[in-house]
């Protein structure tokens, strides 16, 4: 056996998930899939006195959807999630960027929230967290759901801010609307590698082709996602055929970055800079491709997945 | 051959302090129930409890494959899946799609297509590739190279790998090889 010793319980329902949280020692863990945090135990780079596994409690393995928004529950395997009609249709964003995370049998059983909780560097569905201004749906002790947007649990170089001792019991992501591009891009060693770096984007262009509104979210350049506001000013207003506003607006975006460029085993900070650049052009450029219209995988982008 | 609900029999474990806890699932079609220590590995279980030991533990990390099993119709890696995670579920490993004694249809299409030497990454490959077939990839899907990107294999450069795969994905059938039964 390779973790250090840990005591494991089923959860029952999300409250009593909570209520052993509170109960037990700071370093007791919730498990949703574990494909991040198993090897973690198993190469004891953390330890833990107990896991909580959420994956039972009623509720959580749902998708459900509003007017505007889609949400996502903390059970939600993401292979499911890749394949999901619904999530296709309103979140293609989504759909795109799972196709991204590790490999097949990685995603099998890895969930959507874990992800989001779990804010590997270089994790897509926290990239796409933050384009799609995405809120975070806690659960504490008392039995109270509170909302905390994407933007505010990662505004922080490492860790989340998420409140300790509480449940992500689900997510919810802004719905496309029925005019906005998207595109998401990725750098990788090899496929099914962890991203050095991603972006994902969001467009709307008006009737002259200028851009309405825009989102810019990039991962992996720093250790947790940060949406590129200043890169996103810039091009409002633009005249987005313009490949040279992309470019511009890409640089920008690499050069904003709120927290030092990482550096580890597989790239420097320097290339990630770079990279970075090249991301944000791919991203734009697909979204731009998929403005104004209502079908996912529109001809015109750039970086389909093979 | 046990009858499909008989359980299988438990290792004996020495307990060393750990917190266990009970566990029912159906691997290979056979009801199992046991009581193992929280912290133990599915791929663990699977060799060392059931002596399912067709699957390998190579990276113990998620990275390589060579422990890929079928779980709910899906591939997973057993060694980054605590045992007990597996309440409830239905596992298939190799053992469980073998024909005993002799070669299945995908494993002679590996002997044929020289798509292993070593041979340690095979049996996770195999489980893959079983799950491809039941939902029919075709073979020229641009799917199967992402499939095998989930395998890591030292000795063959994929390439044979990958013709192997598309011709078992076309219904190839090749024939018994005299010498199999030898």
């Amino acid at each position: 056996m390779k973790p250090a010793r840990f005591k494991y319980i089923r959860a029952e329902t999300a409250d009593h998930a909570v209520e052993q949280l509170c109960s037990a020692d700071s370093s007791a863990r919730i498990l949703a899939g574990g494909q991040s945090l198993i090897p973690a135990l198993s190469a004891r780079i953390i330890t833990a006195s107990l896991l909580l596994d959420i994956m039972r409690c009623p509720g959580l393995d749902t998708v459900s959807q509003t007017k505007d928004e889609i949400t996502i529950g903390a059970a939600c395997r993401q292979s499911r999630m890749e394949a999901n009609a619904m999530i296709q249709e309103s979140i293609p964003l989504l759909s795109e960027a799972l196709g991204w995370v590790a490999m097949p049998q990685v995603r099998s059983r890895g969930t959507v929230v874990g992800c989001l909780a779990q804010a590997n560097a270089g994790g897509e569905v926290p990239v796409v967290s933050l384009a799609a201004d995405a809120q975070f749906n806690i659960l504490s002790r008392s039995g109270v759901v509170h909302r905390m947007s994407a933007k505010d649990v990662y505004a922080t170089e490492t860790g989340t801010r998420l409140p300790p001792r509480t449940l992500i019991v689900s997510a919810s992501f802004r719905k496309r609307a029925a005019d906005e591009g998207w595109g998401f891009s990725e750098v990788q060693l090899r496929r099914g590698h962890v991203a050095l770096v991603c972006c994902a984007a969001t467009l709307v262009v008006d009737q002259n082709g200028r851009v309405d509104s825009v989102s810019i979210a990039i991962g992996g350049l720093t250790a947790n996602p940060f949406r590129a506001g200043r890169a996103e000013k810039a091009l409002l207003g633009d005249a987005i055929a313009d490949d040279a506003i992309i470019s511009d607006a890409a640089r920008i975006a690499s050069d904003e970055r709120p927290w030092p460029a990482r550096t580890d085993p597989h790239a420097t900070g320097a290339f990630r800079s770079k990279a970075t650049v090249a991301a944000v052009i791919r991203a734009l450029t697909d979204a731009r491709a998929r403005c104004s219209t209502n079908r996912p995988g529109q001809i015109g982008a750039t970086n389909e997945r093979a | 051959m046990s009858a499909p609900d008989a359980p299988f029999q438990n290792a004996t474990w020495e307990n060393s302090g750990d917190s266990q806890t009970a566990l029912r699932l159906i691997v290979n079609e056979k009801q199992v129930h046991a009581l193992v220590p929280d912290r133990l590995l599915l791929s663990d279980f699977l060799r060392d409890y059931l002596g399912l030991t067709a699957l390998k533990v190579s990276c113990g990390e998620g990275a390589c494959g060579s422990c890929t099993v079928v779980v709910d119709g899906e591939p997973a890696r057993s060694c980054t899946l605590l045992a007990v995670q597996m309440d409830g579920t239905r596992i298939v490993t190799l053992e469980g799609i073998n024909v005993p004694q002799r070669l299945n249809q995908v494993q002679r299409l590996f002997q044929d297509s020289h798509a292993l030497q070593c041979g340690y990454c095979t049996p996770g490959l195999l489980m893959t590739v079983h799950c491809m077939m039941e939902r029919g990839l075709a073979p020229d899907s641009d799917k199967v190279g992402h499939y095998l990107s989930g395998h890591l294999c030292r000795c063959t450069g994929y390439r044979n790998i990958l013709t192997a795969v598309r011709r078992a994905l076309a219904g190839e059938i090749l024939p018994e090889k005299s010498e199999e039964n030898g």
